[in-house]
């Protein structure tokens, strides 16, 4: 397990320098020169010539791909065009919100979609399985924007139950909570949905499986027969099917930290996007790559946990 | 979006039968499937709307007209209008044009390059396999919407480049789809015969190795088209997509959000556009999937 854990990490690495390489890569993919596209038509060649020497891009490209990767390993990122700053001072306080938000995500669709699905599936038919299906159909064609206004209209405009916009301060649970919860279920719309579906089919095919049968033969409880027999087995396609798609979380974070005016890595992205701010934006998506492959890998390995059947080699 | 379908080889054996005969079958399977052939009849209303939306629009979508700003749904406006006044009903029937077009341009752009490379990388082995699979692992480090923003970060807004962009996101999905396909399909007795005949690896992924590949790629398209349709409006929702005044599904819930208390109808209509949309796709791929792979368990049916 240990060895495995390790092969693992190391492939990380080769991984992690491709996504830095490739962009890396993309500023140089400009049509034009980055400082003239910046700094638009009405620029003096002296100006140009000053943000050059600032991004390094009077070196050669070798040169500049070395400074780069040296830029990354120190956390630093390059000097942000809008702020001045090292583009990684902005990640670094902005980091925490945003896992917050995204872990939050994930566990909601868990604690929501799971115990849905097999509700479903065990009343399969009844007015609870019609509503958890049309509920998971809607919410699956949703775009996730829509679904965080509704949120945000319904529960911060309408009712004011909760505030509309920002992070809460750091530290205060019942802040932190409070400005979560509605992002978070945004966010989770999609996974939520999926995970429910799936928690169902799933249970519906293993409760068809000989062993079920078996256990209903010899007399125990409907509900020992669900929860101990057949939930083991039912919730490992489940897993599988997390694994695949809670890295898409990271995705979404972009789109709702923006509808819910949530400061975060996702938010300051577009707004780099926006501000033209090359550096930051790199920064950005190299940060949110490497929070996807490792979400992917924790999923990965999770399996084995809950599975005792895998061996990791 | 990890629904890849199982193995090529099991149906290319179980598709024992002609094609038109297992087209005939399919559509009478359909026909059998009330949701997913209402939702084909919806796709292909959707279609029409596009290709006729000069003809269908009642009004130029672009036409402000500051005296009918946010007027309710009428007999003159049947989906209200906008701040600006433009009727949204034309909005919404020109917005099918663009998100329809996206959507199915961007796909078609991943599922050619990608399933492209997939199959040279699935059939030539070695140290080529080994390059491709490596970029393409990396690729795929990505968040399919991160991809896009970052390609649109650099080559700006606009409808050619969000299909562009989308279409590069889709290109290492496509290409793993296709990879897995291939290799297993290298195995194949009929691919060996095949071999063992004289045919060039050329030859046998276009003869032997696609038209086996192709009813997966099928499913996949078909369940790839809604994603890309939300990612487009994502991407408009996030100003990094489609530039104003260009009526696309997503822009326009985005203008009528700034009116949302005032005029709710300017959001309502193009998210009711989008839902059905990506709701018929959906539920035509889960009945087209459910074809091919009787035991394929994509958790939509019932």
């Amino acid at each position: 397990m240990r060895a495995y854990l390790l092969r693992r990490l190391l492939l990380l690495v080769p991984l992690v320098w491709g996504v830095v390489s490739i962009v890396f890569l993309t500023i140089h993919l400009l049509p034009g020169d980055p400082a003239a596209v910046l700094l638009g038509p009405f620029a003096t060649s002296a100006r140009e010539q000053g943000l050059r020497h600032m991004w390094g891009l009077d070196r050669p490209l070798v040169a500049q791909y070395v400074f780069y990767l040296a830029n990354v390993v120190t956390g630093r990122f390059g000097t942000s065009f809008l702020t001045g700053q090292p583009a990684g001072y902005q990640i670094l306080t902005l980091l925490p919100h945003t896992v917050i938000l995204g872990s939050a995500a994930i566990l909601i669709s868990m604690v929501f979609g799971i115990p849905l699905g097999t509700l479903a599936a065990v009343r399969r038919g009844s007015a609870i399985d019609h509503a958890s299906l049309l509920a998971s159909l809607l919410l699956a064609s949703a775009p996730n924007f829509l679904v965080g206004f509704v949120l945000l209209l319904v529960f911060a405009g309408k009712l004011g139950w909760l505030p509309a916009i920002g992070n809460g301060t750091l530290g205060q649970v019942g802040s932190v909570a409070s400005h979560t919860i509605l992002p978070a279920f945004a966010l989770s719309a999609g996974l939520l949905a999926y995970l429910t579906r799936m928690t169902r089919t799933s249970l519906l095919s293993v409760l068809r499986d000989d062993f079920v049968r078996t256990a209903r033969a010899k007399g125990l409880g409907s509900r020992i027969v669900i929860f101990k027999h057949a939930m083991r087995n039912a919730l490992l396609p489940v897993i599988s099917i997390l694994g695949v798609n809670a890295g898409e979380v990271v995705g979404g974070t972009v789109v709702i930290e923006t509808v819910f005016a949530r400061p975060g890595i996702g938010s300051l992205l577009v707004n780099s996007v926006t501000g033209r701010d090359y550096v930051q934006v790199q920064a950005c998506v190299i940060v949110l790559a490497v929070s996807f492959v490792i979400i992917n890998l924790v999923t990965d390995l999770s399996y084995g946990f809950i599975d005792p059947r895998i061996q990791y080699q | 979006m990890g629904r890849a379908p199982s193995t090529a080889v099991s149906a290319a054996t179980r598709a024992g039968t002609s094609a038109p005969a297992r087209r005939a079958t399919f559509w009478r399977a359909l026909r059998r499937n009330v949701p997913a052939f209402i939702s084909l009849v919806f796709i292909v209303f959707l279609v029409v709307t596009a290709i006729l939306a000069p003809v269908i629009a009642p009004a130029n979508p672009y036409a402000m007209a500051p005296a009918a700003s946010l007027a309710p749904p009428s007999w003159q406006h049947p989906f209200g209008t906008d701040l600006f006044g433009r009727d949204l009903l034309s909005r919404v029937i020109y917005g099918t044009r663009i998100s329809l077009l996206v959507g199915v341009l961007a796909v078609a752009i991943g599922a050619i390059v990608g399933s492209g490379l997939g199959m040279v990388a699935g059939i030539s082995a070695g140290r080529v396999e080994q390059l491709i699979m490596r970029l393409i692992d990396i690729a795929l480090a990505f968040p399919f919407i991160l991809l896009a923003i970052l390609i649109l970060a650099f080559f700006g807004p606009g409808v050619v480049n969000v299909m562009v962009a989308v279409g590069i996101a889709y290109i290492p999905r496509f290409c793993r789809l296709a990879h897995a396909s291939t290799t297993s399909l290298r195995q194949a007795e009929f691919v060996e015969a095949a071999r063992a005949l004289g045919a060039g690896r050329a030859r046998v992924l276009v003869r032997h190795v696609l038209p086996n590949l192709l009813q997966f790629l099928a499913v996949y398209i078909t369940f790839s088209i809604p994603i890309a349709i939300l990612i487009e409006a994502g991407l408009d929702y996030l100003g990094v997509g489609v530039l104003p005044p260009t009526p696309t599904w997503g822009a326009i819930i985005n203008e009528g959000r700034q009116s949302l208390l005032l005029a709710p109808w300017a959001s309502i209509f193009p998210s009711i556009a989008i839902m059905l949309t990506v709701l018929s796709f959906n539920l035509f791929g889960e009945a087209a999937a459910g074809y091919l792979d009787p035991k394929a368990q994509t958790g939509l049916g019932t």
